[in-house]
């Protein structure tokens, strides 16, 4: 029985802003699928006993830094890697709905 | 039916979501600062851009602020809390999803007591949690040049990405756009107060996106949720929140139905309109943000956190009562901003170091020597909230102008213009004149009154001359005075006011007059 729908990857790929061929949606929901299915098996396992975490690092508390400036990037370096700037900004397509 | 009457028909049910940018030197999770106004994606790392490889490390100043900000909301704070991702594509967003937290929230609970036509509610809060900000995009067009419709591209400046803001939920406890408008400047109040951030609407600092259902008068169950956004300031809040009443009743009256959707206020037009359908908090996928560690609080940090808290507004409003003996009234509109109750009493003090008097201590504030203070105290309230307010909101100013160090009316130059209509220099009316110069030129009254010539004659010899003169040429008038007409006076002090130019002063007139003539 099929763990995610062909419309579940259609929409994914919606939030994800991807595009796919009817080809595609058919072999990622199968391939999906096949993996969502491979990782059920771990909810064979008894976890009745286990406290739930949020880490992998039980007991352990994030840290903390002082609120103090330090040195980040010049424009030109933020920028550098960008496939289209302009005028300082970050060009992208056009998003306003 | 008319409009009047469907909407009549429902009861609206308001929450409030409200977004707070914290005043920290940097920004959530990098060194990088917040500082606002500077050049685009020039406040910008590794971090908040999002490249790979990067890890986010949790800022201590952030973590005090969102705990100052939810104990001063009577809220609970989680000695534990988790951090969560929030995914979504969006340019404004360099990593794909935003660090916020999600079902393990910083706090839970607390309330506000609004005000709204001098009765008290008290508006339950859900919760308080810490988050980061995205970037800003800048849609076609150029910056500062405005958006270009059509333009086939937008530009991001990521400069805000990543400064720490709180998110404050409330219950859906409010009624009416003037309530959701009370509590909205309480909790602006109460954060200025902290001193947690500037929260300031028109440059984005504190933004309100209120959730607005309508349902049937006395039904319980509550209505589809719209979201309204761009609302920039106070007044936009309660316009748009009206606005959307009446849309929603016309549209249920109509029998029509509420899309659960987000809309915008558009302030010219004075509309909402459609933006986007809701995205459900399922196609966030939430999931525990995997390079942070949970939070951890000890709890003598919270408690002195606690002991910190600064004189809040109503306990401030209830000591400017007691301490200067303001009216109600005045203490409440003098403590609606911290910045102008600071000012407030920087100026009394000034006054009260004057008189020599000491600083009065609860309970000994109706001792000997406080009317002078109380005097003062109100004279120099009557200033703030009329001509002072009156020329803020025209030059544009909010109270945090006040206290620039280049305030072009610092309380030392209202305290000294104080003084001088006290000590007969110049006239109420005259200071009003001398007030509008200080403030627009920034030189103290003493300056301007020399520089105008506006000083009254209060040297009585020199008046004395002039009133001679009066009297002698008005011998029908002074005969009126004599048998006791006292209109005959005002004519006389008329005539020494004109041949003075209006710079007299009329109490030394009134005397001299009444001694010469012997009435
Ligand atoms: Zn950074």
């Amino acid at each position: 029985m099929a763990i995610i729908t062909r419309e579940e990857v259609e929409h994914v790929a919606l939030l994800a802003r991807l595009a796919f061929s009817p080809d595609e949606l058919d072999r990622f929901t199968a391939q999906l699928n096949d993996i969502l299915g491979h990782v059920t098996r771990l909810g064979g396992l008894d976890t009745s006993a286990v406290e739930p975490t949020a880490s992998v690092l039980s007991g352990a508390a994030t840290p903390l830094r002082e609120d103090e400036v330090w040195e980040g990037l010049t424009r030109e370096e933020a920028l550098a890697s960008a496939p289209a700037t302009e005028k300082g900004l970050f060009k992208v397509p056009r998003v306003l709905e | 039916m008319s409009e009047d009457t469907s909407r009549s028909r429902y009861q609206a049910v308001i929450a409030l979501e409200v977004h707070v940018e914290l005043g920290t030197r940097t920004k959530a999770f990098c060194g990088c600062p917040t500082t606002f106004g500077a050049a685009p994606n020039t406040q910008v790392c590794p971090i908040c851009l999002g490249h790979p490889g990067v890890l986010p490390v949790l800022n201590r100043r952030a973590v005090e602020f969102a705990v100052k900000a939810a104990l001063a909301l009577h809220g609970q704070v989680h000695l534990e809390s988790v951090f969560a991702r929030k995914n979504y594509f969006y340019p404004d967003l360099p990593k794909g999803y935003q660090i916020t937290q999600y079902d393990r929230p910083l706090a839970t609970g607390g309330h506000l007591d609004v005000e709204v036509d001098g009765e008290s509610r008290r508006v339950r809060i859900r919760r308080l949690h810490l988050e980061e900000d995205t970037g800003k995009l800048i849609h076609g067009g150029t910056p500062g040049g405005g958006a270009t419709t059509g333009a086939p591209y937008s530009l991001v400046d990521y400069n805000r990405s990543g400064v720490p803001l709180v998110e404050i939920v409330s219950e859906p406890d409010l009624r009416t756009p003037a309530e959701a408008r009370a509590y909205l400047e309480a909790l602006h109040s109460i954060l200025e107060y902290l001193g947690v951030s500037d929260v300031r609407m028109e440059e984005g600092s504190m933004r309100c996106e209120p959730n607005i259902s309508l349902r049937p008068v006395g039904t319980e169950k509550l209505g589809v949720p719209v979201e309204i956004k761009n609302l920039n300031s106070f007044r936009a809040v309660e316009r748009g929140l009206a606005y959307e009443t009446e849309r929603q009743a016309a549209l249920l009256a109509g029998g029509g139905r509420v899309e659960r959707e987000t809309r915008g206020w558009d302030e010219g037009a004075e509309v909402t309109t459609f933006q986007r359908r809701k995205e459900s908090a399922d196609d966030y996928r939430y999931f525990p943000e995997p390079d942070l560690l949970p939070l951890v609080l000890e709890q003598d940090w919270v408690e002195a956190i606690r002991r910190s808290l600064p004189e809040l507004r109503t306990a401030r409003r209830e000591r400017l009562v007691r301490e200067y003996g303001l009216p109600a009234y005045d203490a409440g509109v003098l403590t609606a901003s911290r910045h102008l109750a600071d000012y407030y009493e920087d100026a009394v003090e000034l006054v009260e170091a004057s008189q020599g008097a000491s600083v009065p201590t609860a309970g000994a504030a109706d001792g000997p020597g406080t009317a002078p203070l109380h005097a003062a105290a109100k004279t120099i309230s009557n200033w703030l909230m009329g001509d002072v307010s009156r020329l803020m909101n025209e030059a544009g100013l909010e109270p945090l102008a006040m206290r620039a160090k280049t305030f072009a009316l610092p309380p030392a130059a209202l305290v000294e213009l104080v003084a001088l209509v006290d000590e007969g220099t110049i006239s109420g009316k005259m200071a009003k004149d001398v007030l509008e110069a200080t403030f627009s030129t920034g030189k103290p009254p003493r300056a301007i009154v020399a520089e105008k010539g506006l000083a009254q004659i209060s040297d009585s010899g020199a008046l004395e001359t002039v009133v001679a003169r009066v009297v002698d040429a008005n011998p029908s008038a002074v005969a009126e005075l004599r048998a006791g007409k006292d209109r005959a006076m005002g004519f006389l002090v008329g005539q020494v006011m004109k041949e003075t130019g209006g710079k007299a002063n009329p109490r030394m007139v009134n005397e001299l007059v009444r001694k010469m003539v012997g009435s």
